[in-house]
């Protein structure tokens, strides 16, 4: 400690420089893990509310949502007049574009508003009545509040909004949740929407418990269904990628740096081993200021992007998971500790008698 | 101390060869050397005569082929290399001609060092003194780098001497000073060993300096020989 402390005191331009480069990388790598995980999130908050087994789809839809219809020909699964079970929900789902102060795509999501699928209110209440919506608090941002009376482009039907719901959004828009009835009638009106081949057509049965279905229907795991979302998994993959590599080449430069530092100190410690201080001793000292460097720079690092997400609230998907931080931490450190291991083993090498002579 | 421990290190039939090129080399002939408490001897001899090597083996830094080395009536020959490396702490100090001090370390805190690796509390009134003594009071919160060429053999034998060693071994330790500071650091150094009672070789080309030694060793192709008076 003493000795690290004091190199780290008089060498401080030196080693500001590499604490800099490593709150930089690790800066980003946080920045870029709530950015990735706020959008990831984003894709599926609304999936998350359902705490569902499995999604039912139309087997010829290729697990896409949007492509799938159900008609109640097709399936036993709810009661004989479409409504939901207890375990089963009916689902329609679309997009369309709410207008307010400003315009917003939304994610339409037609329901059974007595099925597990219907959202908790933050505000306000259930749906009860036709052209009764609850949107997500997310399009407060455009000025929708409870009670509002509002229109989507295309579709002259105005609807009210009897209730706010918590940061819904699925494939990172805001949802709009209305009856199976509204928004067949929204579905027909707006564009983008499935052509409805009866006033029984839905796109999705949400299961609660797993069940065997029969063709032309097929099940598959939320979590498939999250992974088959268009975009999802190639943002994920993309994100993980470029954190995982800036990782990896931050540990790497901190690595060189240390290593470099204590191949230039080698005719010291040389001298200092000759004097009979232990290997042990020399080798703390290189541990400790990898991690004075590498614990400073990650929580300066981290305390940035925090103050940037905040900065940017709402204008960007960042979302903080302390998992996911904590984890990204004790890798960084991990690979840091790492490349500290070559330069203590560089330590025990030196030759005390090289020094002398 | 005791009359057994008046001698700080004897070296018993000492001798070192090792292999270059295929070639079998006697760095170190046959030799037998004996420094007492309170001396301080210099050996002298052209480059690549073995001077280092005989240095390296007195301070336990590398075994002799053959022979004993025994260090305050300890034989360190047979020791392991982190018993050696206690041993070197505990017993030995080095002045180098470069000065070995940590270019990061003021000059006091080169002498805290020691306190931490030996885990024990600072000596701040017997730090003050041997400061004060050496005539680098005004130096203690400097830097090597900010002091003079004397001024860091002074701060070397600080450090020395802050430890406690008993056997003190200087390579060249005037080889970066002007006459003046030459005469000045082995003067300070003859001095603090007869005061200390500690056991001084000092390895050196600089045959003005060997007025101030108690005994003049000279070594040819790896032989070690006493000059006479």
């Amino acid at each position: 400690m003493f000795l690290a402390l004091n190199e780290l005191i008089k060498e401080k331009s030196r080693f500001a420089l590499i604490t800099a480069v490593i709150i930089l990388v690790s800066y980003l790598v946080f920045f870029l893990l709530a950015l990735a995980y706020g959008l990831a999130t984003s894709y599926t908050k609304a999936v998350d509310t359902w705490d569902a087994d499995s999604i039912v789809l139309n087997q010829n839809a290729n697990g896409t949502i949007g492509r799938s219809i159900i008609t109640q020909k097709n399936t036993s699964l709810l009661n004989a007049d479409g409504s939901a079970t207890d375990t089963a929900a009916p689902l329609g789902v679309g997009t369309a574009t709410i207008e307010k102060d400003g315009s917003e795509d939304i994610a339409l999501f037609g329901i059974d508003p007595t099925s597990f699928l219907a959202p908790t209110p933050i505000e306000g209440r259930s749906i009860q009545n036709e052209h009764e919506i609850i949107v997500s608090n997310e399009l407060s941002s455009i000025g929708i509040k409870l009670n509002d009376t509002i229109t989507l482009q295309g579709d002259d039907t105005s609807y009210i909004v009897v209730g706010i719901t918590d940061n819904a959004s699925f494939q990172a828009a805001p949802v709009l949740y209305m009856s199976l009835k509204d928004w067949r009638t929204a579905a027909s009106a707006t564009s983008g929407m499935i052509g409805m081949r009866d006033d029984t057509s839905i796109n999705a049965i949400v299961l609660k418990e797993g069940r065997a279905v029969d063709a032309p229907l097929e099940a598959q795991s939320i979590k498939d269904f999250i992974y088959t979302l268009p975009g999802y998994q190639a943002q994920v993959l993309t994100f993980s990628l470029m954190i995982g590599f800036l990782i990896g080449i931050a540990a790497f430069v901190l690595a060189i740096f240390i290593y470099i530092l204590t191949l230039q100190k080698k005719e010291i410690f040389g001298v200092l081993k000759a004097e009979g201080v232990p290997n042990h001793y020399i080798a703390s000292s290189v541990i400790i200021q990898v991690a004075i460097l590498s614990i400073g720079g990650l929580i300066i690092g981290m305390g940035l992007a925090l103050l940037t997400g905040t900065l940017l609230a709402g204008k960007v998907p960042f979302a903080v998971n302390p998992v996911f931080f904590a984890g990204i931490s004790f890798l960084f450190l991990a690979c840091a500790a790492l490349g500290a291991l070559a330069s203590v083993r560089s330590v025990t090498k030196i030759d005390p008698v090289e020094a002398i002579g | 101390m005791s009359k057994q421990h008046d001698v700080i290190l004897e070296m018993k039939n000492v001798t070192r060869t090792f292999t270059q090129a295929g070639q079998k080399i006697n760095a170190l002939k046959k030799t037998d050397f004996t420094i007492k408490a309170g001396e301080m001897v210099a050996v002298i001899g052209p480059s690549g005569s073995g001077k280092t090597t005989f240095l390296t083996i007195a301070g336990g830094l590398q075994n002799p082929t053959h022979g004993t080395v025994i260090i305050r009536g300890k034989n360190i020959t047979k020791l392991s290399q982190k018993q050696l490396s206690a041993t070197r702490l505990n017993e030995v100090g080095f002045i180098l001609q470069a000065s070995n001090l940590v270019p990061f370390l003021t000059v006091e805190k080169q002498l805290k060092l020691l306190d931490k690796v030996y885990r024990r509390p600072t000596d701040t009134k017997g730090m003050t003194t041997l400061f004060k003594t050496l005539q680098i009071e005004k130096n203690r919160t400097k830097y090597p780098s900010d002091l003079s060429g004397g001024e860091r053999q002074r701060a070397a034998i600080a450090k020395v001497l802050y430890g406690n060693s008993n056997l003190i071994l200087a390579d060249e330790p005037t080889a970066s000073l002007d006459t003046t500071r030459a005469f000045e650091v082995i003067s300070l150094l003859a001095k603090e060993t007869h005061e200390r009672k500690k056991a001084t070789i000092i390895v050196t080309h600089d045959e003005r300096l060997l007025k101030y030694c108690d005994a003049v060793y000279e070594m040819h192709d790896g032989e070690l020989k006493k000059r006479k008076k």
